[in-house]
C-alpha cells in the first residue's frame, strides 16, 4: 500500500507494517523513498478532522521499538530529533491537509500511546548467516565449524545475556576438552589437562548471526590431509552426547565409555540451559563422513543433567597433595593449602581424623595432605565440589597418607 | 443492491457474501450516530486510496464479541484516537449490504462490511459497553 502525503518533509510514504487496523491502519510503520522510517499513529479523531503523528526513527531505534525494548509512548516522547510531524486532515471536502514539525515536549500524553504499551515482535537485529553450506565452509577453512543457534528466553531481538552466553561457551569448551582427553589420552578426574590436548580442542568464536542468537565457532587447530583431527574426534562424541540427551539410557552408555571428567563437565553445560529454550547445533567438518545437525531443548537438557547427577556425585575421590599450609581455623575446622605441584589452592573442612595434627600445625610449613574430593548438586542446580582434609602429615615424616589409589570416574 | 457512486468497479469483491448476523463495531457516541459509520473514502476525500480503493469504502466490524472487546482494550492503549471508544452491537439482515471475512493478525473475526446507498447503519446498532480503555 502506498500512502501519498503532499508533504515534502515526509516524502512518498510506503506502509510496510500495520500494527493496528480499524477501518484503516491506525498504528503502522512506513518509510519514504529516502529510506527514512516513521512510526505513525492516529492521535485524534473528531467530527471535523483527524490528526496523525509521524515519529521519524533510525533503523536501530525502530528495531528496539518493534521488539519491545522501548514502549510506544517512548517511541514518540523520546523521538530522535525531539520533533514529530503532525498531519491534520479535515473530514469531508473543504480545507486540505496541514502538516508541520512540532516539538514533542509540547504534546500532552493524552495524545500519545500509553506508557508501558509495547509491540514486542520478534525482530532480527543481526544479519542472517551467508547461505554457504557449513561443510563447504569447513572444507575451505580446513577446520571444524560449529554454528550454534541459542534460543534465549524473553528475547525479541538478536541478543544474548552476556553472562549466560559466556557460561554456555565456557562449559561447552570444557566439555569438548574433557571429552578430548577421554578419546585422545587418559581420562582423569582432576588436575590440569595436558596443554597439547587443550590446544587440540580449542574453539574460537568467529562470528555472530541472527536466529535466535547465532554464534559461529571454528576449531583453532587445523585438520590433517585427510580432514582428521583431535577435535574432530572429540566433536563426534560431544555431538553424540547432545543427540543422546533425549534418552537416559543412550546418554549414560556414552558417558560410561568416556569416563574421566566428561560427565561432570557435560552436566555443567546442560545446567546452563535453565536460561534457554533450546539450542541448535550445526557441525561442519572437512572430513567427508563427519558433521551433522542436532538440537536440544531446555527440558531434555535439564533432565539429562539430573540423570548425570544421579550417576556421578556420590563417588568421592581421595588423593594426596604436597603443599604449604596457608590457613587453619581450628574453631570452625577449616583449612587452606597451597598445592606447589599444581599451583592451586585447596580449601574446605578439616575432618575429625585430621584435627589433632592440624590443630598443632604451623602456618607456611609444608605438609603432605590427604584430601577427599566430593561432588554434589546444590539447591540452585549448580555443581559444587568440596575438598575435605582427611589427614595432615609433616613433610619430613615417613608416615603414609594415601590409603589406596584414587578411583577414576 | 445499489452501491454508492464513489465505489470503484468490482466493489464489493466477488467473494463477498450477503451481510447477515450479529456484528460488533467500535464507535464514539452513545447511541451510535451516522458519523460512526462513514467509510474512509468519505471521511478523507483528499487522500489517495488507489492502492486499496475497495477496502477504503468498507467498514470494520467483528463477528466475535471477545475480539472487539480485546481490540478496544488494546487499541485504546496504543492509539489515542480510540482511547474513549465504545463497543456497539448490531444485527444485520439481508439487504444491508455485503461482507467479507478479512481476519487481522490479532482479531480473527475482523470483517469488512460494504453498505449500499439506501441503508443507514446507525439505527440497528446499540452500545453494549461504555468507558474508555485506559
Amino acid at each position: 500500500m502506498i500512502v501519498r502525503r503532499p508533504f515534502p518533509e515526509l516524502g512518498d510514504l510506503r506502509v510496510f507494517e500495520v500494527y493496528e487496523y480499524v477501518d484503516e491502519p491506525v498504528l503502522f510503520a512506513c518509510r519514504n523513498g529516502r529510506d527514512q522510517l516513521f512510526l505513525a499513529v492516529l492521535s485524534h479523531d473528531d467530527e471535523a478532522s483527524r490528526t496523525w503523528f509521524y515519529a521519524p526513527m533510525s533503523q536501530r531505534r525502530f528495531e528496539v521499538v518493534r521488539s519491545g525494548g522501548m514502549d510506544l509512548n517512548g517511541a514518540f516522547r523520546a523521538v530522535e530529533g525531539e520533533h514529530i510531524f503532525v498531519v491534520t486532515a479535515p473530514k469531508g471536502l473543504g480545507d486540505t491537509q496541514s502538516g508541520e514539525w512540532v516539538p514533542v515536549a509540547v504534546i500532552a500524553d493524552a495524545y500519545l500511546p500509553l506508557a508501558s504499551e509495547r509491540l514486542e515482535l520478534t525482530t532480527a537485529t543481526l544479519p542472517e548467516p551467508e547461505d554457504v553450506a557449513i561443510a563447504a565452509t569447513a572444507k575451505q577453512l580446513n577446520c571444524e565449524v560449529l554454528r550454534l543457534r541459542f534460543d534465549f528466553e524473553d528475547r525479541n531481538r538478536t541478543e544474548a545475556p552476556a553472562a549466560l552466553l559466556g557460561q554456555l561457551l565456557d562449559t561447552l569448551q570444557q566439555t569438548l576438552t574433557a571429552v578430548g582427553q577421554a578419546v585422545l589420552g587418559k581420562a582423569t578426574t582432576r588436575g590440569e589437562i595436558p596443554v597439547d590436548l587443550v590446544n587440540q580442542t580449542r574453539l574460537v568464536v568467529t562470528g555472530t548471526f541472527a536466529g535466535s542468537f547465532g554464534v559461529e565457532l571454528h576449531s583453532d587447530a587445523q585438520s590433517d590431509l585427510f580432514g582428521d583431527s583431535g577435535v574432530n574426534q572429540a566433536l563426534e562424541q560431544v555431538v553424540g552426547l547432545l543427540e543422546a540427551s533425549t534418552s537416559d539410557e543412550a546418554l549414560l552408555r556414552i558417558l560410561e565409555q568416556l569416563r574421566g571428567r566428561s560427565a561432570s563437565k557435560y552436566r555443567e553445560f546442560l545446567l546452563r540451559f535453565s536460561g534457554l529454550r533450546s539450542v541448535e547445533v550445526q557441525w561442519g567438518s572437512p572430513k567427508w563422513d563427519r558433521g551433522r545437525m542436532t538440537s536440544l531443548s531446555s527440558g531434555d537438557a535439564l533432565r539429562s543433567a539430573a540423570t548425570i547427577s544421579r550417576m556421578t556425585p556420590d563417588e568421592p575421590v581421595d588423593f594426596e597433595v604436597f603443599g604449604r599450609l596457608v590457613a587453619l581455623h581450628a574453631r570452625v575446622k577449616t583449612y587452606e593449602l597451597w598445592d606447589e605441584e599444581e599451583k592451586r589452592k585447596y580449601s574446605g573442612r578439616v575432618e575429625d581424623d585430621a584435627m589433632e595434627v592440624a590443630s598443632h600445625a604451623t602456618i607456611n610449613e609444608f605438609y603432605r595432605a590427604l584430601i577427599r574430593e566430593t561432588h554434589a548438586i546444590s539447591a540452585t542446580g549448580e555443581m559444587e565440589t568440596k575438598y575435605h582434609l582427611l589427614r595432615l602429615i609433616p613433610s619430613g615424616s615417613s608416615e603414609v597418607s594415601s590409603p589406596e589409589e584414587p578411583e577414576h570416574k | 443492491m445499489p452501491w454508492p457512486n464513489y465505489y470503484p468497479e468490482s466493489c464489493p469483491p466477488v467473494d463477498a457474501i450477503d451481510a447477515t448476523g450479529v456484528v460488533f463495531r467500535l464507535v464514539k457516541t452513545d447511541p451510535p450516530r451516522p458519523s460512526d459509520f462513514r467509510p474512509l473514502v468519505l471521511e478523507q476525500p483528499h487522500r489517495d486510496f488507489s492502492a486499496c480503493p475497495c477496502m477504503a469504502c468498507g467498514l470494520s466490524v467483528y463477528r466475535f464479541e471477545e475480539d472487539v472487546f480485546r481490540l478496544r482494550e488494546r487499541v485504546g492503549r496504543r492509539v489515542p484516537a480510540f482511547r474513549d471508544s465504545l463497543v456497539a452491537m448490531g444485527g444485520l439482515v439481508p439487504g444491508m449490504g455485503m461482507v467479507k471475512a478479512t481476519p487481522s493478525a490479532n482479531e480473527a473475526s475482523h470483517t469488512t462490511w460494504w453498505v449500499p446507498v439506501e441503508v443507514e447503519p446507525s439505527p440497528v446498532f446499540a452500545v453494549v459497553a461504555t468507558g474508555g480503555a485506559a
